[in-house]
């Protein structure tokens, strides 16, 4: 009888010991970064993981609040109020605009820490903290654009409890900003080894476009007008990118063209982009990006930008008329035709993050910052003339010639507008030429707050400001 | 360095040994089933102790002072019956044997009886479903003249002609009969929950109701059945048990009711209670057990009770026990009932006609604010010719079928016990093409293999189908409540080349609900195998050992196919090209193995009674699951999603995989003395692998007590008070209910697209979080339990205070950390609460009996606490799960409240809108109420909680009676002081031409001056209520419910006898047939399924009533 207590008792002891170890959890579907990274090529592909949450585009900010938009429809949510320049600082598109960078330097800040031990050759390992460097850059640059004075995490967080950084001076984040596409422009590779992959000449477009930036409002530091004068026009002498000869061309493919640097792709049959979504004005839709009359009386006779770009009184094959114009860039007029409703919609276009055309703004801009604009005209004039419909009628979009260095650069400023957009850059644009008040002169009695100095930055989500004690940037009221 | 399964294997082979060593112990002691004593003086419980050794009968005592009776007997192999008859003799005690169990109680005072002849009286005892019942005690009052029903519940007595019968059983209202000198008798014996003798099933073991310390509610199996059209468990305990919220959220048959024992206490771990049926837990069960399998179910809900539990009590424990054979002659019983459901109630939408007068309206007053001139859409003549249009709700919804079978056969012998069962139910819904079905089976075996080893198995096999309508939604997505609501009348089903009409007044929202009600499939295959064996040993006197391995295992495909005839179906390929059908297919596999190891030791010393179990348990669980990912694009419909290889677009395969252990030690003292006093301690240990490495193992204690007061000596002598008694307890139990893997740092796959293909990329999809451990829940219980008149009378009240600490909470961090949010032990949440059941069975008259039962639950979540956020400050407000911004979590308030304006009327003019801070608007807009009277209306300060969704209290109200052969019972259930956020209304009041309106919107709408109830017609009519949460969605959902009524008749055994059965009932009931409510959707029960926020109107299917009448017959 007591042999069997002690059995009992025997057992007991030997389960104990043991069962703290058999409740450690070895998952199959996820695994730890020391699992993972034990495969060589697992360095590779967590630099291509930060790719997903490209491009950086919240429709809402980046886009909707600017003059070339009329009101958008009263379905979708939130957008009213923030057309009406009254944003809050819950509503979604601060959180998309915040969170979705930051994502995006956890994750190259993650493998920026495990690359410099891995068992790659060094070149290979150079591109691939190249990669992930350019990503991060390009990250804190949307973030700085829109918020100003950020966060500037460099290393992935030890623990739950040490992720709470101050913000950090904007032109400081700029610097970091600079430290990475200048390392990325050094070390990537001449040509990516797949399209939506970044190389040697994104990171010197998108140079380009930083030092631009930087130049312009709010930081003002001219000298790097050179500086962007240089990077832009290095990427259009390189030889390796050509406009298309017809502003059609640029849009509606689901691969890079000649003009392409670095784009967002979809694959066809399975993704769709989402300004379809923002643009299409058909029954069904709660379109947000919508041509409004000043933007769309802007135009210059004879603009292939307008007269393929902006589509109004659509007449479908039921001989029924939208309402509204509305955005080809980013619309298949076919799907239309057929009825397709959003759920059906699947328009795998992809979406410009940066392209030649751009370059030549930017040249024509700062070449016209520093010298003025006589040797500027031919950049700009190069957009203009690829905007004509008849390439040999020269009253269309004609030349810009005999204009004063403050008129030029109110022209290339229109020109970007005519150019660029909904391409995500339109609210950035007017941050750097600090133009709000184009919103304000145009729709004035309609805005719920009148456009103030606090449009300079957009609100920061009030789940950072609360949860990581930093200063909320200047309420719109 | 062993690997768990071979640790597991090794510890099974101990186990098996250690039983093998007890087995052939026991072998040889073997005795002869016949009894032997021999007494010279001894306590009748050391007596009944030897009895209970010989014979395995259990046995207890009415009254503390029978134990002590002595007892001087020499009996040689004798019968269990001759052996009882002479020890009682003479001692003014009378026995009865109720299961296996002996209960010795004091004779009843003799009243005087003359006695003329002997008469033979013969009879039969049924449930008041009309099955036999064996076993009961059938006695001559005033006489030890008794006898106790065979297995078909017959009975012989002799006796005088005009005897009164006194027919007892345990679980069963003792009832008196006068003989009034018939020969044939017929009982009807009525549940009863109210007997002290009662057995209550509680954690690991069961303990006679008056030694009860815990609070349990238990439910006997004619309250399970009680209603019809009932898939699942939780939807049978509505209303039936004081402190259980079951909400029929869902009209859909088969689908999980949302069920909550004592409110909430967890914002985003699982509310859900364990279910733990045949002792076996169980993770989650809804439609998976047949009712008609279940013998009663105990609601465990103080830490007293559910601490045994340990980390999976705290959201409360359902107890199951299924029925089980007994000794006698193989009893046969069927039962079924047919019926029809029809949709509860129909919304009053406009009509054609009404619905092109609203689109010229809409146009007028467009034409008027835009400065246009636009002609209006219809003319007179047109609207005269529209009639009322196209009743979408009339095309969607049907009357609907239902029918359920049930067979069981039972029985056995001294040694061998069965209970098997088939059931069958198959429910269609009242949505087209949607509906239930169900093949059960269950076999319950128990079988002694020696005098002291029973082995016992429990099988129970269920097969279901389950189709599901596309019900949810208040947007679109082809919600067929919502779209077969808001879908204009004035638009036809079908265009003119025969497709499915398309809806374009929305977004999201274009499926043609006819369409999709027609030919959506999205069907579920379910097979779960619950298996339970056990081998029970009695090893030394009161030392027993009970060790059981049990699986439960479930197989799910799931298909799914939007055929190319309705939009959803419809999609482009890569150039493009328009292409029909969407199909997937996906299997989920689930298995859970569980040993359980429990001693009991139970022991009198005198007046002290002592029971103690101490236990060792291992569960282990895993699942995996594989999706075929959508193939779109097939040459026919025909396919559905059968060859989903020949799809234009492939589909991506996906898998996944999960498992999780739990290591458990439990351990309960009962002590009790002289049945006055009691005491529990429960405590278990329990060790997850789903907590942080230095959190998997925590401690739940919980301490009880009770005191009989009925029993002292100062009431002894009075009549009124049958039963008082107070209890107490206090402790903590835990909440495991979150996902596996969520401690540990991961790098998680993603698709990338590069080259306009698909790929993989890979990120850090989550930090460490080494110090996350169990949410703990403690509580404290008060309770007060009263009879009255013999316990004709019973009130059982309970107060508890439950705190919640250390909630799972997904912490909100900095998005700069470039995470979202993280699970932590942060917050507390209180639920407070006062439980009030009263039952009782007056006394009428011979022939009328009437069992009356009300209970009555008020609880009160309130959040206290939610973290601290980066200055220190404690967190007020917080967004947590679905319910996002509308619904956020704010200190001090109950879970997840709505949270917005408040809409004051309308405006009068355009600058009353401006004054208030609304220039956008114009008279007969909204008017939002600007909270601070200053600036603009804004979401950032004028926006306050506008809802308190969870009820004053809710009850249950249950009756019934018998007249002779006629029986009538209904049951009421209700809710008091409760909103419903009526998510319809973001739609069915906007007055904009686009959508239709109810009614109520329609005809208050605001017609040109003053103020009214609901806006202007205009294309911008609701726009402002839409999207933004406020006062309008929010509606009183109180409601008082006739859940069912019934009435059956029994048919007399006379003609029964000639038929050959033992018993036939036919019954008609009716079910959900009047709800008196203000709420204007469809069912004041109703919630979203996929949310936390209990009272979220968003798009569910809607409730139904039926009409059932069936039929149960014992041969």
């Amino acid at each position: 009888m007591k042999s069997r207590y002690i059995l009992c008792a025997l057992l007991t002891a030997c389960l104990l010991q043991s069962c703290e170890k058999s409740l450690q959890e070895t998952p199959k579907t996820v695994i730890s970064p020391d699992e993972f990274f034990k495969n060589p090529s697992s360095y590779e592909s967590a630099v291509t993981g930060i790719y997903a949450d490209f491009p950086l585009y919240v429709v809402y900010t980046h886009e909707m609040i600017t003059d070339l938009y009329a009101t958008p429809s009263a379905s979708a949510e939130q957008a009213l109020p923030i057309y009406n320049n009254q944003p809050t600082a819950d509503y979604y598109n601060a959180g998309g605009a915040w969170n979705t960078p930051y994502a995006v330097i956890k994750n190259a800040n993650f493998i920026l820490e495990y690359l410099p031990n891995a068992p790659l050759d060094d070149s290979k390992k150079a591109q691939l903290i190249a990669e992930a460097s350019f990503l991060r850059g390009y990250a804190f640059f949307n973030l700085v654009q829109l918020f100003g004075d950020v966060p500037l995490p460099l290393k992935i967080p030890q623990d739950y409890n040490s992720l709470r950084l101050p913000r950090t001076g904007q032109a400081q984040v700029y610097e970091q900003v600079l430290k990475d596409l200048l390392y990325a422009e050094q070390n990537l590779p001449d040509k990516a080894a797949q399209q939506g992959r970044v190389d040697k000449s994104v990171a010197t477009a998108v140079l380009a476009r930083v030092y631009l930036t930087m130049a312009g409002n709010p930081l003002k530091q001219t000298q790097y007008y050179k500086d962007a004068l240089q990077k832009a026009t290095a990427v259009i002498n390189s030889g390796k990118y050509k406009l298309m000869d017809d502003y059609a061309q640029v849009f509606h493919n689901t691969k890079y063209t000649s003009e392409s640097i670095w784009e967002k792709l979809y694959e066809p049959g399975r993704g769709s982009n989402f300004l379809n979504g923002s643009s299409n004005t058909s029954p069904g839709y709660n379109p947000t990006l919508v041509p409004s009359n000043n933007f769309m009386a802007s135009f210059s006779k004879g603009d292939r930008r307008f007269s393929w770009g902006v589509i109004s009184n659509y007449v479908k094959p039921d001989k029924k008329v939208l309402d509204r114009p509305f955005f080809q860039k980013f619309v298949d007029t076919t799907s239309i035709n057929r009825g397709d409703l959003p759920s059906q919609a699947s328009i795998p276009y992809s979406v410009p993050i940066i392209r030649l055309a751009e370059m030549y703004l930017i040249a024509a801009e700062s070449e016209n910052a520093i010298n003025g604009p006589a040797n500027a005209y031919s950049y700009i004039n190069t957009i203009r003339k690829r905007a004509r419909i008849d390439k040999n009628d020269p009253t269309q979009v004609p030349d810009l010639s005999g204009l004063s260095k403050e008129q030029f650069q109110q022209a290339v400023w229109r020109e970007f507008d005519w150019e660029l957009h909904e391409e995500g850059q339109s609210w950035t644009i007017m941050k750097r030429t600090n133009t709000f008040d184009r919103i304000q002169k145009q729709r004035g009695a309609s805005l719920n707050v009148p456009v103030g100095p606090y449009n300079q930055t957009w609100l920061i989500p009030t789940t950072e400001v609360t949860n990581n004690n930093i200063p909320q940037n200047p309420l719109y009221k | 360095m062993y690997r768990p399964a071979i640790r597991l294997l090794l510890y099974m082979k101990l186990t098996v040994m250690l039983c093998i060593a007890v087995v052939l112990q026991t072998f040889a002691s073997v005795k002869a089933q016949k009894i032997t004593v021999n007494a010279q003086h001894e306590t009748l419980k050391k007596v009944m102790k030897s009895i209970q050794k010989q014979q395995g009968y259990h046995f207890f005592f009415r009254g503390a002072q029978i134990a002590n009776i002595p007892i001087t007997a020499r009996i040689e192999e004798a019968s269990l019956q001759q052996a009882m008859d002479m020890i009682v003799a003479g001692k003014n005690l009378q026995w009865t044997l109720v299961d296996k169990m002996i209960v010795i109680r004091e004779a009843e005072k003799t009243i005087p009886v003359y006695t003329y002849v002997q008469h033979e009286i013969t009879g039969v005892v049924q449930d008041n479903n009309g099955k036999p019942i064996a076993g009961v005690t059938v006695q001559i009052k005033g006489t030890n003249n008794r006898t106790q029903t065979d297995a078909s519940g017959r009975f012989k007595l002799s006796g005088a002609a005009q005897a009164i019968l006194q027919i007892s059983s345990v679980g069963y209202m003792t009832q008196e009969l006068s003989t009034n000198g018939k020969n044939t008798i017929q009982v009807v014996l009525q549940n009863s929950n109210m007997d002290i003798g009662e057995v209550v099933v509680i954690g690991y073991g069961a303990v006679k109701k008056s030694d009860l310390t815990g609070s349990v509610s238990s439910i006997g199996s004619s309250q399970i059945t009680q209603v019809n059209t009932v898939s699942n468990v939780a939807q049978a305990l509505q209303g039936q048990a004081a402190g259980v919220r079951v909400n029929q959220a869902s009209g859909q048959p088969g689908e999980a009711m949302k069920i909550q024992i004592r409110g909430v206490n967890s914002l985003s771990a699982s509310n859900d209670p364990l279910y733990v049926v045949d002792g076996m837990p169980l993770d989650g069960l809804s439609a998976q057990l047949n009712p008609e399998d279940i013998e009663n179910i105990s609601v465990l809900k103080d830490a007293s009770s559910t601490a045994i539990y340990g980390s999976r009590g705290a959201n409360g424990v359902i107890m199951i026990t299924t029925k089980k054979g007994k000794s006698g002659k193989t009893q046969i019983g069927y039962s079924n009932y047919f019926g029809v459901q029809n949709l509860r109630k129909r919304i009053d939408v406009l009509n054609a006609q009404d619905f092109a007068n609203l689109q010229n309206e809409v146009t007028q007053n467009n034409n008027i604010s835009k400065n246009e001139n636009k002609p209006l859409p219809w003319t007179d003549e047109q609207i005269r010719n529209l009639g009322k249009g196209t009743d979408w709700q009339d095309l969607v919804y049907r009357s609907a079928m239902v029918q359920n079978h049930d067979l069981n056969l039972s029985g056995g012998n001294d040694a061998t016990k069965y209970y098997t069962s088939f059931g069958y139910l198959n429910q269609d819904g009242t949505i087209r093409n949607s509906g239930f079905q169900r093949l059960s089976f269950r076999g319950n075996i128990e079988h002694r293999l020696w005098d002291r080893v029973t082995f016992s198995t429990s099988m129970s096999l269920q097969n279901s189908k389950y189709n599901r309508a596309q019900y949810e939604s208040a947007d679109g997505g082809g919600g067929i409540p919502w779209s077969s609501m808001v879908l204009p009348p004035t638009m036809q089903v079908y265009d003119q080349n025969g497709n499915y009409t398309k809806f374009t007044g929305v977004s999201w929202g274009e499926t043609n609900p006819v369409g999709l009600s027609e030919n959506w499939n999205n069907t579920s295959n379910n097979l779960r195998i619950i298996g339970n064996a056990s081998l029970a040993m009695d090893i030394t006197d009161g030392l027993k050992l009970k060790s059981s391995i049990g699986i439960d295992q479930g197989t799910t495909k799931n298909d799914l196919y939007y055929p190319g005839t309705t939009s959803l179906g419809q999609r482009t390929d890569a150039n493009g090209k328009p292409i029909f059908g969407v199909a997937s297919k996906s299997y989920n596999s689930s298995v859970t193995i569980i040993n359980e190891n429990v001693l009991e030791y139970e022991k009198d010393f005198g007046q002290h009674h002592i029971n103690a179990v101490a236990g060792f348990t291992y569960q282990k669980s895993k699942g995996d699951n594989l999706n075929s990912g959508s193939g779109i694009g097939f040459v026919s419909d025909l396919y559905e999603n059968n060859a989903i290889g020949s799809a234009i677009t492939k589909g991506l395969p996906s898998t996944s995989y999960g498992d999780n252990k739990l290591i458990s030690y439990l351990g309960r003292i009962n002590y009790g003395f002289a049945d006055r006093y009691f005491l529990t301690l429960t405590g278990r240990y329990d060790g997850s692998s789903r907590f942080g490495l230095n959190q998997k193992f925590a401690f739940f204690p919980s301490a009880a007590l009770a005191w009989n007061v009925h029993k002292e000596e100062f009431l002894k002598d009075q009549e009124l008070l049958s039963q008082f008694k107070i209890r107490g307890s206090y402790g903590k139990s835990g909440n495991q209910g979150i996902g596996n893997y969520q401690t540990l740092a991961n790098v998680s796959a993603r698709d990338i697209v590069f080259d306009s293909k698909i790929g993989t990329g890979f990120f850090l999809s989550s930090m460490a979080n080494p110090n996350l451990k169990w949410e703990s829940t403690k509580q404290t219980d008060l309770g007060l339990e009263l009879g009255f008149l013999d316990n004709r009378i019973q009130v059982v009240a309970d107060y508890y205070n439950k705190r919640t600490e250390d909630l799972l909470l997904n912490v909100t961090l900095p998005g700069s950390s470039g995470f979202n949010s993280v699970l932590q032990n942060i917050g507390v949440v209180q639920n407070r609460g006062f439980e009030f059941q009263v039952s009782a069975r007056p006394n009428i008259g011979e022939e009328f009996t009437w069992n009356t039962s009300l209970n009555l639950s008020a609880n009160r979540t309130k959040v206290l606490d939610i973290g601290r956020d980066a200055y220190g400050q404690p967190i007020t407000y917080k967004e947590i799960g679905a319910g996002g911004n509308w619904f956020p979590t704010i200190v001090g308030q109950s879970m997840m409240q709505l949270y917005g304006f408040t809409v004051e009327g309308t405006y009068k003019t355009d600058q009353e809108a401006k004054d208030n801070g609304e220039p956008d608007k114009r008279a007969g807009d909204y008017r939002f109420k600007n909270w601070d009277g200053e600036g603009l209306v804004s979401a950032s300060d004028d926006r306050t909680v506008i809802s308190h969704l969870e009820p004053k209290f809710t009850f249950g109200f249950n009756n019934r009676f018998t007249y002779r052969n006629i029986d009538f019972s209904f049951l009421i259930v209700g809710s008091y002081g409760n909103d419903i956020v009526n998510e319809f209304r973001k739609y069915n009041i906007s007055l904009n031409g686009s959508w239709n309106p109810t009614y109520e919107a329609y005809n208050n709408r605001w017609t040109g001056t003053g103020e009214a109830q609901f806006d202007r017609p205009s294309e911008k009519s609701g726009s402002a209520i839409r999207d933004y949460a406020n006062s309008l969605w929010v509606e009183n959902g109180s409601y008082l419910r006739l859940r069912d009524v019934t009435i059956g008749y029994t048919f007399p055994k006379n003609l029964l006898q000639s038929w050959h059965l033992s018993n036939l009932r036919v019954y008609l009931s009716a079910q959900n047939y009047l709800t008196i409510t203000k709420y204007s959707g469809y069912d004041p029960e109703v919630s979203w399924a996929s949310a936390s926020v209990n009272g979220w109107d968003r798009g569910n299917y809607p409730a139904f009533k039926s009409i059932t009448a069936g039929l149960r017959v014992n041969f």
